[in-house]
């Protein structure tokens, strides 16, 4: 038997929130984690979090449990990997189940933490078994912690943030996301998420759903149709999307079976996301020796999981007699979750949480009053701006704390929206490269004459080179121009900034860029000189004609000049702006064609 | 314009810009280099790349020795591919009399450090196995010399000294010169520029840029032809000269064959157009010389000039001790590119430094001349 | 297949190691499951239900039982959470499994 004061059963954010609070006031902690590797969902998520800047947000998600591992105090703090809680017997013995020595162990602790997270819903349709069919977590497992791609083209079904989410990082794995199909007509996911993707040319197909699936031994194709406000299906609307592999990303539902089987109470509440079990303000469950915490005690998101986490540590303590000035430390985490959970997202969760606490619900809470964050750029503005197009309450403020200049304000209540303050904003751009929702651009209309630069948070591969054309793509993802990559500015948080020129009658449009094909242009075919030379040689001075010639020997080749004079005087027309009508161009020179010597030499002789 | 620069060099051709980069590289940066044209517009751009150290008098040997030195480190000091390959020069001699010279001329070459040899017909056919060695009787081999592009070093050189801080005036004619105190100012067609010091790198046209400061100097522009070739997959072609027939060709980086002739005949003129007179002629040689290429294809023929001093040594420093900050770099004489880098050490070091330091060129002055003591340079093609 | 570059992770590079799918020799990584082995290879059906469905897997985190196959001669393995080791013999299930 393992004898411990508090045992933690799962090692998500929420259950490593619990320990931090738990080893702090010097309680001997065991934390079991069924997978080997603990973090929870945290293990898969590449793209940086939202919340407020002191906790974490703006740090990638795969970095966040190991920064909570640092808080805790390892001598009171033994944690077991690999180690699933299989039961809670009636004399409060826990069973742990330990899965490479496949050996049954006993736990006894004065008390339980819960916080084992969620578990994936599904949908109903035809051959929803079919291999290929995966869910939006199985997808994330395999390529973000094993490296394996689940397919080359994905449908996904769903699209909430985490249909969002895994969409972009689907893509940044290298697939193709052939389409997102979501029954409502709009995204529940953060509008941010959903421009990123949308972007990518990514099509999203509202009020539509999937009818079946089909393959012989695996996906082939899915066939989705169009649904009404009652979700009958509407004839006529049906279509057959070709791809290997469907994605669902349908929804989560609190997993907490396990605290089933103590017969303390449960609930069900739709805004929670299911069963519940009852718990409350500080994470206290019906019962005094069990505690619960994160997505278990209702589908949240990481940054409340750690706090609920650390609640349910702190109360655990406190009813341990280990927790002297309980009502401060429970204050400022219940203020903080209070304003995380303000916006549109949150407030779902506010409410179900209120209904549980049986705390006066006003829906006037339920409304928000909108800043406007728009702003008007003046006429004359020639220094770089950014353009901020988060017009969400997102809880959310890394941009804020980013910008060194104090150009950005989100205030107190971090669901506000950030307000740009343009006489203050330098164009540094550095907000760029924090923002999680890469929603913030920047605009250079100064770049060079009749174009504009455009700065986009980049988070995929290939990198493009300055230098390189690429096609400037609209807000969905469709291209509307050719752009030029004019800087790459590569950042330690893999957040690189790419700025592009395009012409100024874009600029307003383009927020995203697919790299042009690899494929050169070329010039001088004679001597396999291509356009890229020619303009590197431009920009190198090499602006005369005949110095570019004598640079790159172009028009020196067999057919001196035929094919690519013109088309050079074009290039250094076009870069320099310069009327190059009075350059010389060189002067062809006999023979007109090459001729062999013999054909002078009527037979040889000295 | 700037209105005013410690020096002002007149010519963008690889004399003008090797002199301007050692400027740049002893850490003088006030420098104008004013090019009535592009870079390379001149006899430069139309140079054959040759760099060869087998010469009949002891300047030119110290001189292209010193520049191989240099160019050796300039692919990593310079930051530019200027297509340079070692592949030596072999010279064929014909006569008994070029014999005879050409074991004078290795005996002082040799004394000068230079690894060259006299070697047989035969071992001259080990060396370029398609060579028609049949009347040759002697040939000396260098394995150092070799070629390399004007072009190339030429923008090398301008884009470091660029760096280093020197201004290049394109399109910018330099009309006329005034004398103002200790000074020169410039007159260009683009304005003026009053400067220290003056290189005259004019190259065929140094003798009017002298003029405009009063003085005549001994140097004539000459035609000379050349041609390229189809390019082929490299061989390892050293440079063949041939002074009996007059003849120089070799195989170039990119694989084409380069090669030119002399001309007894050809008169003094800044002519550079290209003759039909020349393609026979040097096709006959060539085809005499490599029987196995008759069938190889000219791509192009043009021609330069060469600016020719009357040892056909060139000219350098002061031009004269009333005018000793206008200095001369030219009379190159049909080989300036090869002595470009250790001429342009030298005068660079003589407006930096006082004096030449590194080679001494004591006897390259405008007084060999006008004392009339002077070695004539006979190797030249 | 696997992912050769990801703009955010680095993956460690990992140790070629020997398997048997259905008698045949193929590779997976140190540090894979056998269902991440497998979907690497290119194998997308672990299992044919009594109902002949085949069957992948499908949350990738142990809860569902989708990716159950015979690993060394034993049936119903969760070869999601499973580690795979050189030399494991892996068999495409069929029905409820059996020792046999
Ligand atoms: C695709 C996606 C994107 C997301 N993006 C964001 C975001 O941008 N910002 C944000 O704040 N949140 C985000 N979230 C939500 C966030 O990840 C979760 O809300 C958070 O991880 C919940 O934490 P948790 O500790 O409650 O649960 P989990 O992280 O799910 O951890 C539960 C742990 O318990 C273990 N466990 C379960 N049962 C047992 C048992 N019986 N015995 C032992 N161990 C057990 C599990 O293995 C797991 O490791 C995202 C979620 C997903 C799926
Ligand atoms: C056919 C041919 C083959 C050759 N082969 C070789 C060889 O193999 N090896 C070798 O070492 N050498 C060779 N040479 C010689 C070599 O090219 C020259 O010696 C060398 O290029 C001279 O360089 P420069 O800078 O003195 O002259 P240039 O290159 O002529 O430069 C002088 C510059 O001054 C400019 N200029 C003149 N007057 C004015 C003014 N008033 N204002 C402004 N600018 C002015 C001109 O426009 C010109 O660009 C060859 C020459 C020719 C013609
Ligand atoms: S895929 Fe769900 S248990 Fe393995």
């Amino acid at each position: 038997m393992i004898r411990t004061d508090v045992l933690i059963i799962g090692g998500g954010p929420a259950g490593l929130g619990a320990a931090i609070e738990t080893t702090n006031r010097g309680l001997k902690t065991l934390l079991v984690e069924e997978n080997p590797i603990y973090g929870g969902q945290l293990i898969k998520q590449t793209h940086k979090f939202f919340g407020s800047h002191s906790h974490f947000a703006g740090t990638r998600g795969i970095y966040i449990q190991d920064e909570l591992l640092k808080e805790i105090k390892k001598e009171h703090f033994s944690m077991l990997p690999g180690h699933s809680a299989v039961g809670i017997y009636d004399d409060g013995v826990i069973g742990i189940y330990d899965s490479k020595k496949n050996r049954f162990k006993k736990v006894s602790a004065k008390k339980v933490i819960v916080a084992t997270g969620a578990s994936e819903k599904t949908i109903p349709f035809k051959n929803n078994d079919l291999p290929g069919i995966y869910g939006a977590g199985g997808v994330q497992t395999l390529m973000n912690v094993y490296g394996v791609l689940p397919g080359k083209k994905i449908l996904m079904i769903g699209a909430g943030n985490i249909g969002l989410i895994v969409s972009y990082q689907l893509i940044q794995a290298g697939a193709d996301v052939v389409g997102i199909v979501e029954a409502l007509p709009k995204a529940g996911g953060y509008d941010v998420h959903l421009a990123k993707i949308r972007r990518m040319g990514v099509p999203v197909f509202f009020k539509h759903t999937i009818v079946e699936a089909f393959g012989q031994d695996s996906v082939e194709g899915a066939l989705i149709v169009q649904i009404d406000n009652k979700w009958k299906h509407l004839n006529g609307t049906q279509m057959q999307l070709e791809c290997d592999t469907i994605c669902l990303a349908v929804g989560l539902t609190p997993s907490s079976e396990i605290l089933m089987q103590t017969g303390i109470k449960m609930t069900f509440s739709p805004s929670l996301g299911g069963y519940v079990p009852v718990h409350n303000e500080f994470m206290q469950t019906s019962s005094p020796d069990y505690f619960v915490g994160g997505d278990a005690a209702g589908i949240g998101e990481a940054t409340s999981a750690i706090i609920e986490g650390r609640l349910a540590g702190i109360s655990a303590s406190d009813s341990l007699g280990k927790e002297k000035n309980a009502e401060k430390a429970y204050k400022e985490h219940v203020d903080y979750i209070e304003k995380l959970r303000d916006g549109n997202t949150g407030i779902k969760v506010k409410k179900g949480k209120y209904e549980l606490w049986n705390k006066p619900w006003d829906t006037s809470m339920e409304t928000f009053e909108k800043k406007d964050n728009t702003i008007k750029i003046p006429k004359g503005r020639t220094k770089a701006y950014v353009s901020i197009e988060c017009y969400e309450d997102i809880p959310c403020n890394p941009c804020e704390i980013s910008c060194h200049f104090k150009a950005i304000t989100v205030g107190p209540n971090i669901t506000d929206l950030p307000m740009l303050a343009l006489e203050k904003c330098t164009g540094c751009m550095s907000c760029l490269a924090q923002c999680p929702g890469l929603a913030i651009f920047g605009i250079n209309k100064n770049l060079a004459p009749g174009r504009t630069g455009i700065t986009i948070p980049y988070e995929l591969l290939p990198l493009p080179e300055k230098g390189d054309p690429v096609w400037g793509a609209d807000r969905d993802g469709k291209i509307i121009c050719s752009a030029r990559v004019e800087a790459v500015r590569k950042n330690k948080n893999k957040t690189h900034l790419i700025t592009i020129s395009v012409e100024n009658e874009y600029a307003e449009n383009v927020r995203h860029f697919y790299p042009g094909a690899s494929g050169d242009v070329l010039i001088c075919r004679c001597l396999d000189i291509t356009a890229d030379e020619i303009n590197d040689a431009i920009d190198r001075g090499y602006t005369d004609f005949e110095e570019l010639k004598r640079y790159l020997r172009v028009t020196t080749g067999p057919c001196q000049g035929r094919g690519c004079r013109q088309l050079i005087m074009n290039m250094i027309r076009a870069k320099t702006g310069e009327d190059v009508s009075s350059h010389s161009t060189g002067t062809p020179r006999p023979p007109e064609s090459a001729l062999p010597f013999s054909a002078f030499t009527k037979g040889g002789g000295k | 314009m700037k209105a005013a620069a410690d020096v002002g060099i007149i010519g963008g051709g690889i004399i003008g810009s090797a002199i301007g980069y050692y400027l740049t590289k002893m850490g003088l940066k006030d420098i104008v280099l004013f090019e009535k044209d592009y870079l390379t517009s001149g006899c430069t751009g139309r140079c054959g790349g040759g760099i060869r150290q087998q010469w009949s008098t002891s300047d030119n040997v110290k001189l292209a020795k010193r520049s191989v030195e240099l160019f050796e480190k300039y692919e990593d000091e310079l930051d530019f591919d200027f297509e340079y390959i070692q592949q030596g020069y072999l010279i064929l001699a014909f006569t008994d009399d070029e014999v005879r010279d050409f074991k004078k001329n290795v005996a002082m070459q040799k004394k000068h450090g230079l690894k060259v040899d006299l070697i047989s017909p035969r071992q001259a056919k080990k060396i370029v196995p398609f060579l028609n060695t049949n009347d040759v009787l002697a040939a000396t081999y260098c394995p150092t010399d070799g070629l390399a592009n004007p072009f190339l070093t030429t923008f090398g050189y301008a884009e470091r000294a660029s760096e280093g801080g020197m201004t290049i005036l394109r399109k910018t004619r330099v009309n006329s010169i005034e004398r103002k105190g200790g000074s020169y100012r410039i007159r260009t067609d683009k304005g003026d520029c009053t400067v220290k010091y003056i290189v005259n790198a004019a190259g065929p046209w140094a003798q009017e840029a002298a003029k405009m400061i009063g003085y005549d100097i001994p140097v004539e522009p000459e035609r000379h032809q050349i041609l390229v070739t189809e390019p082929l997959e490299r061989m390892v072609c050293p440079m063949v000269v041939d002074f009996y027939h007059g003849f120089y060709g070799s195989q170039e980086k990119r694989g084409g064959f380069v090669m030119g002739e002399s001309d007894p005949s050809e008169p003094v003129s800044y002519k550079t157009s290209s003759h039909w007179k020349f393609v026979e002629s040097i096709s006959k040689k060539f085809t005499y010389l490599f029987p196995r290429f008759s069938n190889v294809k000219i791509l192009r023929q043009w021609a330069g000039s060469y600016c020719v001093s009357p040892d056909a040594q060139p000219i350098l420093g002061p031009i004269s001790a009333d005018d000793p900050n206008y200095f001369l770099a030219v009379g190159y004489s049909g080989h300036g590119f090869m002595l470009a880098p250790a001429t342009g050490e030298a005068i660079a070091e003589w407006i930096v430094k006082g004096k030449p330091l590194t080679t001494d060129i004591s006897h390259l002055t405008m007084e060999r001349i006008e004392k009339g003591d002077y070695s004539q340079e006979y190797n030249v093609v | 297949m696997r992912i050769a570059k990801h703009p955010i992770l680095d993956f460690k590079k990992q140790k070629r190691i020997p398997f048997y799918y259905n008698g045949e020799k193929i590779f997976g990584m140190t540090g894979d499951t056998i269902a991440s082995a497998l979907h690497d290879n290119g194998i997308m059906v672990y299992r044919v239900t009594d109902k002949s469905r085949k069957r992948g897997f499908f949350c990738a985190i142990g809860k569902c039982s989708s990716c159950m196959m015979k690993v060394d001669g034993i049936p119903n393995i969760k070869t999601c959470v499973t580690e795979l080791k050189a030399g494991m013999h892996i068999e495409c299930q069929k029905g409820k499994g059996s020792y046999k």
